[in-house]
């Protein structure tokens, strides 16, 4: 069974800085993988690579069998990869159902002069989007806030929203840079459920970067751990947890999770 | 080879001007960020400060030039209070269109003025005349001399201040970063005042430089001489103070050469180039290119 | 259920027939008040006139309020429809020879050609400009105005530096112009509008929030910038060729960079990123600006200080981010969508 997703020995060097180097992984179609490594660690970098943002120097980027490698950054969306921001990237100005409604951008298709006319069949396909995006919005419980703008919305539901949106791409592959990023601890066990709950409701793969052992430990198939831009450990998270490489990088020699 | 290096001193000429008066737009632009279209208006009231001051007996081109350095600076200081700074922290385009709004005013303020109206008028000629063979047929004469050595001064006391004074080093510190500026205990509003002030003055100078070379002067000639130095400074990589000199001096030498070729053809010539530079080197010939980060 | 259809067929159009009926109406009104002599040939031509200045800075809300882009170079989008469509009526027909019933049709293909010109333009310039960004693009928008300014006066068959008289007045205020103005104006207003709210205009937007997050959501903002740019310029171009039909003489001096911040000024004034705001600054300057014409040389005087305090106590425009709803689709689902619409900051 070939992976979902097959990364092959990327690396990226910004001026004289190797940011990564040869990082790999695999992951299958429904696992849920995290990327964990001490802040600075290339990260997020990964993710940007991943998601084509930043075109690495070296390595492929498998994704259902195809190098992405090269295509631009919405090249890798329309194949089915999306992302949400460390430091949300909400269309801030936006209300929440046209923060989803752009994002289901590569789903609305009709010609440019139909546009104009804004024909029968265009109306009725910006009606049925309306009513896609309302669902999307109503099943990750963000109904209510359909009409907000997105910058008046509390931080969780924005982390929420971005969600949302990053799944209302039709994605296969889900990639969510800290997800419980500013989250109390009852937060993130909720979290996790819906970390979850996404998987099994969308039928995606998961990729996450989290500083929240507890979340990673609970939902990740498999972990990875980078440090200062390399591969330090992979494997399952009970395997990872007690590897003592790990547990020097992170909190140095004779520490313990 | 003569015809060239005649069309080269041209060039020179009008570049030296060019840099001046770029020197302004890069300075203000570096520090808060704004195109500032009032400072082609500027120049135009340096010159007609210089065409008054001559006529008052004894005043020669140093005192003249002096006058026409003071009365814009003092001018875009007052602008800067009163239009740009309650506009602190808004969109930039709001600034900007501000910015319009002050050039509107200065270009036709002093057409209601009873002494100075719409009419062109003819530039005194504050320095004499005389022409020095250079190489074969090609000459230099004396307002070439006088603008490229007046410039240089100039911009050598600028450069001198913004590197090695106390108000220079908090110029750099703000246009870096505000903020931290501020935090470090530079007043802010002041060291912009002094931006103001001292690019004003460059722009001023320029516009007498400008007028012993043309000397028929109108209240709209900053129009035009201010947008092609913007462009100089934009070539040269906008906030940058050797770049508004190189992009100055290049901006002169390719209208004049294009000016040569078609007449019709050196105003457009120097945006042609603007473009060129900006497509392979979109932060201009010596700007620093911004990183975005994700 | 075939009625139900028909039904169902007249309540979609019925806003649009209002509109239409709206126009007709209004222009009818002007006419009858022109007939009697109430209102002069000159004031129905500044009417004409703020409706040209609308349809410009409809495109350039296009450009830098929806998508977000800095131009200020619209002013050579105009002279390029100006001049291409002139070219057509005086350079490739005699039109004033042509049989009555045909000259329409000749004119409304030379506007064609004028907003075609236009925006074969505007992806030559958009295309290449688009690598720069912000205060880097309006220089380079500006530069190409200018540098289309300076090709025109190369250009001796249409009179090169000396401009081009004769171009028959066929929208001229005698000819029962203001019909065609007013059409050309609803057209764009409608097609605009239904820009917007299409997928495209949602992906223009995204290019204005947040660049980097419109491309991992799957949109390719080069491709919307550029097509901002060719809807913006074909705007311009538009209503440039009538702009040339109305007076029967251009000049490259009329396209100078002078004109393009006049229609940004017209566009912040009013409220960049509404229709609403676009229309009511361009209309309102225009004829403010022809009232205060008794003022002579104090007119714009004032304006310029009016436009500093405006900025001081107005910053967001005369509409500030309102939308007219007319302005907005209706979709079923949307019973209470917001004022501010998909533009709204």
């Amino acid at each position: 069974m070939t992976a979902l997703l097959e990364v092959r020995s990327l690396g990226i060097r910004f001026g004289g800085l190797q940011a990564v180097d040869s990082f790999h992984c695999r992951l299958n179609q429904g696992e849920i993988g995290g990327i964990i490594g001490p802040n600075g660690a290339g990260k997020t970098t990964i993710f940007n690579m991943l998601t084509g943002i930043y075109p690495p120097t070296a390595g492929e980027i498998f994704f259902r069998g195809e190098n992405l490698v090269g295509r631009p950054i919405h090249g890798f969306t329309e194949h089915g990869i999306a992302r949400t921001f460390q430091n949300i990237r909400l269309f801030k100005e936006l209300s929440a159902l046209d923060n989803i409604k752009i994002a289901r951008h590569m789903k609305v298709k009709y010609g440019f002069f139909p546009g104009l006319f804004r024909t029968e069949a265009v109306s009725r396909r910006e009606n049925e989007l309306e009513e896609e995006c309302l669902s999307i919005l109503e099943r990750l419980s963000l109904a209510q806030y359909a009409r907000h703008k997105a910058s008046g919305l509390p931080y969780g539901v924005q982390r929420r929203l971005e969600i949302a949106r990053a799944l209302a791409t039709s994605p296969e592959l889900l990639l969510l840079d800290e997800p419980a990023a500013g989250m109390n601890p009852q937060e993130v066990d909720q979290l996790s459920k819906t970390i979850l709950w996404i998987r099994d409701e969308f039928k995606v793969t998961i990729l996450l970067i989290e500083h929240h052992m507890q979340l990673v430990m609970g939902v990740c198939d498999h972990v990875t751990v980078v440090s200062f831009g390399k591969l330090l450990a992979e494997g399952k998270p009970d395997e990872v947890k007690v590897n003592p490489v790990v547990v020097e990088a992170y909190l140095g020699k004779g520490g313990k999770f | 080879m003569e015809h060239f290096l005649q069309l080269l001193i041209f060039g020179v000429q009008l570049g030296v001007i060019y840099a001046l008066i770029a020197m302004g737009y890069t300075m203000v632009y570096g520090i808060i960020r704004l195109i500032n279209f009032a400072h082609g208006d500027l120049v135009m009231i340096g010159a007609f400060t210089a065409y008054f001051a001559a006529r008052v007996p004894g005043v020669g081109f140093v005192p003249a030039l002096l006058a026409a350095m003071l009365l814009p600076a003092v001018l875009s200081v007052l602008i800067e209070r009163l239009a740009y700074r309650p506009l602190r922290g808004r969109p930039r385009l709001s600034v900007l269109i501000t910015a319009i709004g002050v050039s509107i005013f200065l270009e036709n303020l002093p057409r209601v003025i009873p002494f100075i109206g719409p009419n062109y008028r003819s530039f005194p000629k504050l320095i004499e005349f005389r022409e020095f063979p250079l190489y074969g047929s090609a000459i230099v004469n004396s307002i070439q001399i006088t603008n490229v050595i007046a410039s240089a001064l100039l911009l050598s006391v600028m450069v001198g201040i913004v590197r090695f004074t106390k108000s220079g080093r908090a110029m750099r510190a703000v246009s870096f970063n505000k903020d931290a500026a501020a935090l470090m205990g530079i007043d802010v509003d002041r060291t912009i005042s002094i931006t103001f002030f001292i690019g004003a003055a460059l722009a001023g100078a320029g516009g007498v430089l400008y007028s012993l070379t043309y000397p028929m002067i109108d209240i709209l000639m900053g129009v035009w001489l201010g947008t092609k130095a913007f462009v100089a400074a934009v070539l040269g990589g906008i906030g940058s103070l050797p770049g508004a000199v190189l992009g100055g001096l290049l901006m002169g030498i390719v209208e004049v050469f294009a000016t040569a070729l078609y007449s019709e053809l050196g105003y457009g010539a120097g945006f042609i180039v603007l473009i060129l530079v900006l497509l392979f080197r979109p932060e201009g010939l010596m700007g620093k290119p911004t990183i975005e980060k994700v | 259920m075939k009625e139900r259809n028909a039904n169902a067929g007249i309540r979609r159009y019925a806003p649009m027939i209002g509109v239409a009926a709206a126009v007709v109406v209004f222009y009818l009104a002007i006419e009858y008040l022109r007939q009697a002599r109430v209102l002069t040939p000159y004031y129905v031509q500044i009417l004409m006139f703020g409706l040209l200045n609308c349809m410009v800075t409809l495109g350039l809300n296009l450009i830098n309020g929806i998508t977000g882009q800095f131009s200020i170079g619209q002013a050579g989008f105009v002279a390029v429809g100006a001049y291409s469509s002139a070219a057509v009526t005086t350079l490739l027909f005699e039109f004033n020879k042509l049989p009555a019933t045909l000259q329409p049709l000749v004119f409304l293909f030379a506007v064609c050609v004028g907003g075609f010109a236009a925006g074969v333009f505007g992806y030559l310039i958009g295309r290449p400009s688009l690598r720069v960004k912000g205060d880097y693009l309006a220089i380079v928008t500006l530069g190409f105005g200018e540098i289309i300014r300076s090709l025109i006066r190369y250009i001796e068959a249409v009179g090169g530096p000396r401009g081009l008289p004769g171009i028959p007045q066929y929208a001229g205020v005698r000819g029962g112009g203001l019909a065609w103005v007013l059409f050309f104006f609803t057209l764009t207003v409608w097609f605009l509008r239904n820009y917007i709210y299409s997928f495209r205009g949602r992906a223009c937007v995204s290019c204005r929030e947040d660049e980097l997050a419109a491309e991992t959501m799957g949109v390719n903002t080069t491709t919307y910038k550029v097509q901002a740019f060719i809807v913006g310029a074909v705007t311009a171009g538009a209503a440039g060729a009538l702009q040339a039909h109305i007076i029967g003489f251009i000049h490259p001096d009329q396209f100078s960079y002078v004109r393009s911040t006049d229609f940004l000024v017209y566009l912040y004034a009013g409220g960049v990123g509404t229709m609403s705001g676009a229309i009511i600054g361009a209309m309102s300057l225009t004829i403010v600006l022809e009232i205060l014409r008794f003022l002579a040389d104090w007119r714009l005087i004032i304006y310029g200080v009016v436009l500093v305090l405006m900025m001081l106590y107005q910053p967001n425009g005369i509409c500030s981010g309102k939308e007219f709803p007319f302005l907005i689709p209706k979709l079923k689902a949307a019973a209470k969508s917001s004022k501010a619409g998909v533009t709204g900051r």
